[in-house]
């Protein structure tokens, strides 16, 4: 039985500016897409399905990426298929599907699926038919399998695989209604043997194994292969599928290379700032992984002043990492202000009424330090 | 302030001594005699002396620290010192050589260089902290010396207002708020900095920019205000309008996509829609031309031989009218014959004047008559009497026994009796009556009447028929209708048959209508026909080719019948056009102001937008934190502004608490104090030595706490607790230790107890 090596939403072409590794996690991104080709024909695929949003969107995307991207399909063995997702939907007019084609035309082994048509491939287990509803515009209320429905019954005796791209109903949000959204039972409806679609991000169904195949599916979606920001919550995956005539049978690969987490992390003096913090991370691969860490509470005054040091060494290694100690706080206590100001004086009282409101209380104590240290 | 170190090459009884000192604590242990006051002195002197002696102030100075004279060998004749602080950050060396005149010298060696003029090292000396208090602070309570410690302690305890007190009350009033290193305005000053640059143009209550100014129209921020919320406001609303124009940029993009599409869709579709709009104009047209061809060819005959025979009716039914009316006018114009012959000249005035003359007439007989006689005639025998009127003549009834009129009664060949009203002529009365009686009867013999009544029908019989003749002559008239009477009758020819049967005839061929409006109108429909076709055989030819025009047109429209239904109905297919075109322009346009964006995605602003809303919300809470520390300063300088000493009298009673539970001191702050031992009041003459001591002790750390707040004071102790027990030593050792966690101490002692007491020792 054919297999097909499914993946989507690959957002080639993301630029996250706000991410100072930005070039890192584009390399990552794209390295990712090679390693699953790599895994595809390990595994013998007839196929490699893109089910959509290859490209992060149809304006500026650079040349040479397309061209990294057509090189990296071209090491497939077997037929990449490209359907159009909703971020890189296809039109006449569109560049980057005219450069992505005159780039694929030459490499022989790249299908564009931009028609509403069937679509026929020789394999060693007979016919293959492909139905594919692209995208032809961001938004959209109604999805693209019309096409497929007007058709009726399906000719032919071998595999039909359908194709689309947009959200699934119960499983993907879309509340405005306006990413091609799909149900369940339209799916089923349509007498394809196997659905391969793209636009959610997380896996469905979510209970794939890594090692074992699972059957009992037909409709797939494999999410993003890299999780691509701190709101998706999938670490990246692709379905390897193998179809058969009724029924199908798939198993998971593990593509994510990189990985975004914020934490929320609560500081105590009772512990080292580096401890608390380090117990958050210690599990995370240091060089794939964008770390946002929002520092709360209070930390010893020694563990405060050099906090700053305390970052950078417990980042390194990371690809990226940064910390907002906007409410981590010096701990002030009675017996420090005791200690450092008289206690009849307007510091330690002021210090004092403020005890109940620490950030406050460490506001001011910085702003006294520094108006005496200038002096 | 930190003394680092004090050196001499000579003062008093020491040479080239150098003693180091670090911060907080510092014992210096030395046998008696070994120097220890001299270098207190020594240290006092260098700060407060002046290089220059003066005879007559430094006298004891010199006397005091001078070389004495030597069991051998030549006496020193210059005294110097040397010390080394620290203060506010920055490091200093104060040099002194005391002498008169030129052989005084002072350097100040600062991090910028070395300073000798006097007035700018004192200066500098006077900004530091240390200094700025003044001597008489440091006389008192910086450095104990054995001749302050009575005058202080009565200062401490005098009923009266003491100098010490006054001083420390104005100084405290400053200081209590100083922090060492702010003061309390420096502080609120700082803080409202804080405040001003965060709340730059920001309005709070109403929780965005000043006068709503917001990224359209922004507020300038300067690099002083460059961390103000405004600014993390503009940087959020800034993302938040890109991805509102990222996702108005999407919205634009499908939209423009669509009207594309609908503008390709009906362009392709246009040229046909406009040929045949064009055809079936022009069929439309030529069809309703062509219905007026057919009608007026269908009634062009018809209306001519209508014409014609309405011409000949009309002209036959004139003809009988014109004699009709001829026939009527001759009527007329016997009948007005006739009336004017019977009618009579009587004029309205002669009828008058039959009614005047009737009326004189009557009224002169009225004047003969209007008698009421009763008279009875008896006659003799043989006699007949008759009676006649005066007035007319007439024969009267003798019988009536009254006779209302003149009378004449005649008895035969007797006489003649005339009765008469007394008051008339009756003779001229007759003669006027005769006279205008016989003027009545010609007037009414003239014309027939029998009297005015019968003159007055005579009359309106006459203006009757005159009228009627007039009447006669009117109809005539209007019957003529202006025309020539001759003309009418010229026109009136014999009829064969009657007038009313033309008419009937000529109305039904009118259709009812009005025969000259009938004919007026086919005469003007057939000119039409002329003016517009020629002749009948041209309009024909017309048809002809009309019709055959009509059929290319149609069959030009039936060739252009494959165009989709949703343009059908469209009624202006240029307009549709025109619109489809602007839309698609105008979201072309569109997409063009925002192209800016078109390579960004909403997902990836929403991520950056989520860091700025932190960033924002995150400013506005420093504020609110600002603002409500400075409020709680506020409240503290309110509490501490009316009663300056009010801290040292804490800190003091604090500091006595813990040396000695037996003594406390009331009213510090206040007009007086007292101190109390065992509950007794006790005066500075009757205290103990190791009391005395207590207290200074405890009084001099809480002056300085409250000078220095922060820390950075100095308190130079030379053994303060001699007179203390053992128990009082301890727990002086151990607030002094807490004290040099703050301040630095330099502790002078000939006693090495203190090494355990205090923890350290330098033996110098």
């Amino acid at each position: 039985m054919p297999k097909i090596f499914l993946t989507a939403d690959n957002h080639l072409g993301r630029r996250y500016d706000s991410h100072p590794a930005r070039e890192k996690i584009a390399e990552a991104r794209l390295f990712a897409l090679k390693d699953m080709i790599s895994a595809a024909n390990g595994e013998g695929c007839r196929f490699f399905a893109i089910c959509g949003d290859l490209f992060d969107r149809v304006e500026g995307i650079p040349k040479k990426l397309i061209k990294d991207v057509c090189a990296a399909l071209s090491d497939f063995s077997g037929t990449v298929l490209v359907l159009p997702g909703n971020h890189d939907y296809y039109g006449e007019g569109i560049k980057l599907w005219k450069d992505f084609e005159d780039e694929a035309a030459p490499l022989g082994n790249i299908v564009l699926l931009k028609d509403c048509k069937e679509y026929r491939f020789d394999s060693e287990d007979g016919e293959i038919a492909v139905y594919p509803a692209c995208c032809r515009s961001k938004h959209s209320r109604e999805n693209a399998l019309g096409w497929i429905k007007s058709l009726g019954g399906l000719s032919g005796e071998g595999i039909k695989i359908g194709m689309a791209h947009g959200a699934i109903e119960g499983v993907s949000p879309d509340g405005e209604e306006k990413y091609f959204k799909m149900t369940l039972r339209e799916l089923e409806d349509i007498p394809v043997d196997l659905w391969l679609l793209g636009h959610t991000h997380i896996p469905y169904p979510e209970s794939l194994s890594e090692d074992t195949y699972t059957s009992g599916h037909k409709i797939f979606n494999a999410g993003t292969h890299v999780q691509t920001d701190l709101g998706c919550s999938t670490e990246g995956f692709g379905f390897i599928i193998k179809a058969e005539k009724g029924e199908a049978a798939a198993k998971k690969y593990r593509s994510g290379n990189l990985f975004f987490k914020r934490l929320y992390i609560e500081s105590s003096p009772e512990k080292s700032l580096y401890d608390v913090i380090f117990d958050e991370i210690k599990d995370f691969e240091r060089e794939k992984s964008s770390i946002e860490i929002k520092l709360r509470g209070s930390a010893s005054r020694e563990d405060y002043s050099s906090r700053g040091e305390i970052y950078d060494r417990i980042s390194e290694g990371f690809m990226e990492f940064s910390v907002d100690d906007g409410e981590l706080y010096e701990q002030l206590t009675e017996r420090f202000i005791k200690d450092s100001f008289a206690e009849t004086s307007l510091p330690a009282r002021l210090l004092t009424a403020l005890l109940d409101e620490p950030a406050e209380a460490q506001m001011l104590y910085e702003l006294i330090k520094e108006s005496g240290d200038a002096r | 302030m930190i003394i680092k170190s004090v050196e001499s090459r000579q003062f008093a009884g020491l040479r080239d001594v150098k003693l180091n000192f670090g911060g907080g604590l510092n014992v210096e242990y030395g046998k008696n005699e070994a120097g220890k006051s001299t270098v207190i002195n020594l240290l006092y002197s260098l700060l407060f002396r002046e290089a220059a002696l003066d005879d007559r102030r430094d006298k004891d100075f010199r006397a005091a620290y001078f070389p004495a004279e030597r069991k051998s060998g030549e006496k020193g004749d210059y005294i110097d010192g040397r010390v080394e602080f620290s203060s506010g950050g920055r490091d200093y060396a104060l040099y002194k050589r005391w002498g008169k005149g030129a052989s005084a010298r002072c350097e100040l060696e600062t991090e910028g260089g070395i300073i000798s003029d006097p007035a700018k090292i004192a200066e500098i000396l006077s900004g530091e902290g240390c200094l700025k208090y003044g001597r008489g602070i440091f006389d008192g309570v910086v450095f104990e010396s054995q001749k302050n410690r009575e005058r202080v302690l009565k200062d401490i305890l005098d009923p009266k207002k003491s100098d010490l007190k006054t001083d420390l009350s104005e100084t405290l009033s400053r200081a209590i708020d100083e922090t060492g290193g702010i003061s309390a305005e420096k502080l609120k000053e700082k803080i409202n900095e804080k405040i001003a640059g965060l709340a730059f143009r920001w309005d709070e209550d109403r929780d965005r920019p000043e006068k709503n100014r917001g990224i359209d129209d922004p507020w300038a921020i300067s690099a002083k205000n460059g961390d103000c919320v405004l600014k993390a406001y503009y940087e959020l609303s800034a993302l938040v309008s890109q991805r509102d124009d990222v996702i108005r940029y999407e919205r634009a993009e499908e939209r423009e996509a669509a009207a594309k599409e609908a503008f390709d869709r009906f362009a392709r579709v246009y040229p046909a829609l406009q040929r045949r709009g064009a055809a079936a104009e022009k069929a439309e047209a030529l069809k309703e031309k062509l219905e007026a061809y057919k009608r007026a060819l269908k009634n062009w005959s018809p209306a001519e031989k209508k014409l014609s025979k309405a011409t000949e009716l009309k002209a036959e039914l004139d003809s009988a009218r014109a004699k009709e009316i001829c026939l009527k006018i001759a009527e007329y114009r016997k009948n007005r014959e006739e009336l004017l012959k019977s009618a009579s000249d009587i004029g309205d005035d002669e009828i008058k004047q039959a009614k005047r003359l009737e009326k004189s007439v009557a009224a002169l007989k009225g004047r003969l008559s209007g008698m009421n006689v009763s008279a009875e005639l008896r006659l003799a025998e043989g006699y007949t009497a008759s009676a006649v009127s005066a007035v007319d003549g007439r024969k009267l009834d003798l019988s009536s026994e009254t006779l209302n009129e003149a009378a004449v009664i005649s008895v035969d060949g007797v006489m003649k009796l005339l009765l008469s009203p007394a008051d008339v002529d009756i003779r001229s009365v007759k003669a006027e009556l005769k006279r205008l009686s016989l003027e009545l009867s010609e007037l009414l013999k003239k014309y027939g009447a029998a009297d005015s009544d019968s003159l007055s029908e005579i009359y309106v019989k006459s203006r009757d028929a005159k009228r009627g003749a007039e009447a006669a002559l009117s109809a005539e008239k209007a019957l003529l209708s202006g025309l020539d009477y001759e003309e009418i009758e010229r026109a009136a020819k014999p009829q064969s048959r009657r007038k009313d049967e033309i008419e009937r005839e000529l109305y039904d061929l009118c259709g009812g209508r009005n025969p000259d409006q009938f004919i007026g109108s086919l005469k003007s429909g057939l000119e039409g026909y002329a003016q517009s076709y020629g002749t009948a055989e041209e309009l024909k030819n017309l048809c002809e080719k009309a019709e055959k025009e009509l059929e290319r047109l149609e069959s030009e429209l039936a060739g252009l019948k494959d165009i989709p239904s949703e343009y059908e109905k469209i009624p202006d297919p240029e307009a549709e056009y025109n619109r489809l075109n602007r839309e698609f322009s105008a979201l072309s346009d569109e997409l063009r102001a925002l192209a800016y964006v078109k390579d960004r995605s909403s997902e990836e602003l929403g991520e950056e937008i989520e860091r700025k809303s932190a960033a924002f919300s995150a400013k506005k809470e420093e504020l609110r934190r600002w603002r409500h520390i400075s409020a709680v300063l506020e409240a503290e300088l309110e509490k501490s502004g009316g009663k300056p000493l009010a801290g040292i009298e804490k800190s003091f009673g604090k500091n006595l608490s813990i040396l000695s539970e037996q003594a406390e001191v009331v009213g510090f702050s206040g007009e007086s104090s007292k101190l109390y031992s065992r509950g007794s009041e006790m005066s500075a003459e009757i205290l103990s030595e190791g009391t005395k001591d207590t207290v200074l002790l405890a009084f001099r750390l809480a002056v300085i706490d409250s000078l220095y707040p922060e820390g950075g004071g100095l308190c130079v102790l030379d053994d303060p607790f001699t007179e203390m027990d053992k128990e009082r030593c301890e727990r002086a050792c151990a607030l002094l230790k807490e004290f040099s966690k703050r301040h630095q101490v330099i502790f002078f002692t000939c006693d090495e107890k203190y090494e355990k007491l205090l923890g350290k020792i330098e033996r110098v």
